[in-house]
């Protein structure tokens, strides 16, 4: 993991002298609200050294005036006997006491309609003697109901400081602070003893005996508090209307992140485009100025160009998690993904996955069944990423440029339909195969409908969005370079058409010719699909330069009439209804994307596995391509 | 709760747990959450297409698939 500490650098030197708080709580309890009270918006995704998941570390806002203290956002965990693997990294934080992780001082956050469950993972870290603090959120929620919280004997039983916090305007913030230690403390080894089940249950009997002592008898308003969320569920999880409110939270969801993202898309490309056309004047022969204009702008451009639509996704994303409906949307998928193998739980990468690979295989990491996770991890690279629509627009408008708008719009909603009816096919027969192990549950709280904080969401979005560009970026980038040398060398100065034919990548093309012919296309096809493994819409970009489309290459109508003229030598025509479908298919199944490889041998911790994956799904679309190029062609249908 | 009786399950109704059975993780895990012997639950509903059961358990809402709702043995009152 030693290069994710490199470009993430979780242990600076300036920490030993700092003191160290962690947050930690439950789901839902409030924490994250709470970190972003503390920090502000500076903070940086962190991961825990030989581990893939995130936590957030940042330091004390400086409006709040107080010494340098760093404040860790653990994963949010139900006890520190873990069950999945982001509670595993909250519990290793707790426990390895050795590291420079461990905390000096730890907040237990709790969220007070929840105070009887929250309970027992305070007493786990009393047990385990580190320095604490009780925070207990969604004070603005029980004051709503004029419900009063004995606080005494909770001070007695913890002999620590407990401190109600209102999320919603921040009260409670600065007297938490007053409390976190100045100096750094010596961490002491502590030992964690996991409860038995008998322990389990008696530390329950206790921590609801309690919870009455806390509210004496406030304790029956609390219900009042569900009542609008028992309202919305009637509606959002209603057998009828609740799957054509989420078909519809989808679809906002979906064509948000498209209609949003792609004018910004669009800029970002222009801009880069603008920049490569502006360096290139500098020195139109220079090598150094190409490799600039050709080889460097274009892998940042690469990277920056998915970034709008992941943000847009991701705020997507956390806005429907802290409004509390993704838990339910995960309850009303749960039966459906159950048949493929798969829960609710496994939602969140999927809908990850319609935008991009990546973060889908990151946000993987919280299927608590290790089944699951594979399942999963295998077939997302096969949802309709955003990467793909590029391509499909293209192919789409030469197969239907004489036809009204409606008709592509319509197959291209049966192209994503078709994406899905793969996976499935695909989690189907993984389901088969991958041996049953015994440790899945569904099991999930849903919490109260609660209106999202929007400066919460974006700095989330923000830290997620971060994580992804540093994580994909290196990858994107690279391979972009690898792109330009190939398309370049050996003859840099021949003119633009003749340089990438006779490059390593043209020949290389040309040599595999007879590997393309079955999908209809000749080497220049081919190439377009090799660069595509940079990223799927390069396939577009390369087209228009190997098929010796002149001026602005980002032309969709030039390339479309390149695309017309394009022949082989014996005059046939290259781009064909047959081919085109062809490709559709092969984009549709192919795993064409160094990046996706690349984070799934991170998170798979297997080459072999991810080699094997890339090698299957290229086998396949290529088989599927070839068998439907040659069925239609025998067909009648060149 | 037995297999034949799930589909009788009327909204509305209470019950109480009574006993656990079945994988220590999934049990643990439902203590966790709040469940165990003498605990009262409502339940509120089923989710779309057959889905999970929703049931309120003092301030907690949960949703159980029904073969984790088997590792409870429940007593309607």
């Amino acid at each position: 993991m030693s290069e994710t500490q490199g470009v993430l650098n979780p242990t600076s030197t300036s920490q030993h002298s700092t003191p160290l708080v962690a947050l930690v709580g439950a789901p839902n309890s409030g924490k994250t609200t709470l970190y972003n009270w503390l920090t502000g918006a500076h903070a940086k995704a962190v991961n825990y050294p030989g581990s893939t998941v995130d936590y957030l570390k940042g330091e004390l806002a400086p409006h709040w005036k107080q010494e340098k203290v760093f404040i860790l956002d653990t994963p949010g965990t139900y006890s520190l006997n873990a069950k999945t693997e982001d509670e595993v990294v909250t519990q290793k934080i707790l426990i390895e006491t050795g590291s420079d992780l461990a905390p000096h001082h730890v907040v237990v956050v709790m969220d007070g309609t929840q105070l009887s469950r929250h309970l027992l993972l305070a007493e786990q870290v009393r047990e385990m003697k580190i320095p604490m603090v009780i925070a207990i959120t969604m004070a603005d929620l029980l004051r709503a109901q004029q419900i009063e919280l004995n606080l005494k004997p909770l001070e007695e039983y913890f002999q620590c400081p407990i401190i109600l916090i209102d999320g919603r305007l921040g009260g409670g913030i600065s007297d938490l602070i007053r409390i976190f230690p100045q100096k750094t403390s010596a961490k002491r080894a502590v030992e964690y003893v996991p409860w038995t089940a008998e322990q389990q249950e008696e530390k329950m009997r206790w921590a609801e005996g309690l919870c009455q002592e806390v509210f004496t008898k406030s304790h029956q308003k609390i219900p009042a508090i569900w009542e609008k969320t028992m309202k919305w569920d009637k509606l959002l999880l209603h057998p009828v209307a609740g799957i054509f409110s989420f078909l519809l939270i989808m679809t906002v969801l979906f064509s948000s992140i498209y209609y949003l993202a792609s004018p910004i898309m669009d800029q970002v490309d222009a801009l880069f485009g603008f920049l490569s056309t502006q360096i290139l004047k500098l020195g139109p022969d220079n090598l150094f100025v190409d490799f600039l204009a050709n080889g460097i702008v274009p892998s940042f451009g690469a990277v920056l160009v998915f970034v709008p639509q992941i943000f847009i996704l991701f705020v997507g994303m956390v806005f429907l998690e802290s409004s509390g409906y993704l838990a339910r949307a995960g309850t009303l998928i749960d039966k459906p993904f159950s048949k493929l193998g798969l829960s609710g739980r496994s939602f969140v990468p999927f809908l990850s996955g319609y935008a991009c690979a990546v973060p889908a295989l990151m946000a993987a990491r919280n299927i608590s069944s290790s089944r699951e996770r594979w399942i999963a991890r295998l077939i997302i690279p096969l949802l309709s990423c955003s990467a793909r629509l590029p391509v499909y627009g293209i192919l789409l408008a030469f197969l239907f440029s004489d036809k009204p708008g409606w008709i592509p719009g319509l197959v291209l909603a049966g192209i994503y339909i078709g994406s899905m009816v793969v996976s499935a096919l695909a989690a189907g027969i993984l389901n088969k195969f991958i041996p049953r192990d015994s440790k899945s549950f569904f099991l999930m709280e849903l919490p109260l409908y609660r209106r999202p904080r929007l400066k919460v969401v974006l700095t989330q979005s923000w830290l997620k969005t971060k994580s992804f560009i540093t994580r994909a970026g290196p990858v994107i980038f690279i391979l972009t370079i690898v792109l330009w040398v190939g398309t370049t060398f050996p003859h840099y100065q021949a003119p633009e058409f003749e340089k990438i034919q006779t490059s390593y990548l043209g020949q290389v093309g040309q040599k595999i010719e007879p590997v393309f012919k079955p999908m209809g296309l000749d080497w220049r096809g081919g190439i377009g699909l090799i660069a595509a493994f940079a990223a799927r819409e390069v396939f577009v970009s390369t087209l228009a330069v190997v098929y010796n489309v002149t001026e602005d290459t980002t032309d969709g109508g030039k390339l479309l009439t390149a695309m017309k003229t394009a022949h082989f030598p014996d005059g046939t025509p290259i781009f064909t209804v047959a081919s085109s479908i062809g490709l559709i298919l092969f984009f549709m199944i192919a795993l064409q994307c160094l990046s996706t490889v690349g984070m799934m041998i991170k998170e798979s911790n297997s080459v072999k596995i991810a080699i094997l994956q890339l090698v299957a799904f290229n086998v396949i679309a290529y088989l599927l391509s070839v068998g439907v190029v040659q069925g239609l062609r025998a067909l009648g249908v060149s | 709760m037995k297999a034949q009786s799930l589909s009788s399950l009327q909204p509305g109704h209470s019950f109480e747990i009574l006993d656990f059975g079945g994988e220590a993780v999934v049990i643990e895990r439902m203590r966790e959450l709040g469940l165990r012997p003498g605990v009262k639950l409502k339940y509120i509903r089923r989710a779309p297409f057959g889905g999970p059961f929703l049931f309120q358990i003092s301030t907690t809402l949960l949703a159980l698939r029904e073969e984790e709702l088997q590792c409870l043995k429940l007593k309607e009152f």
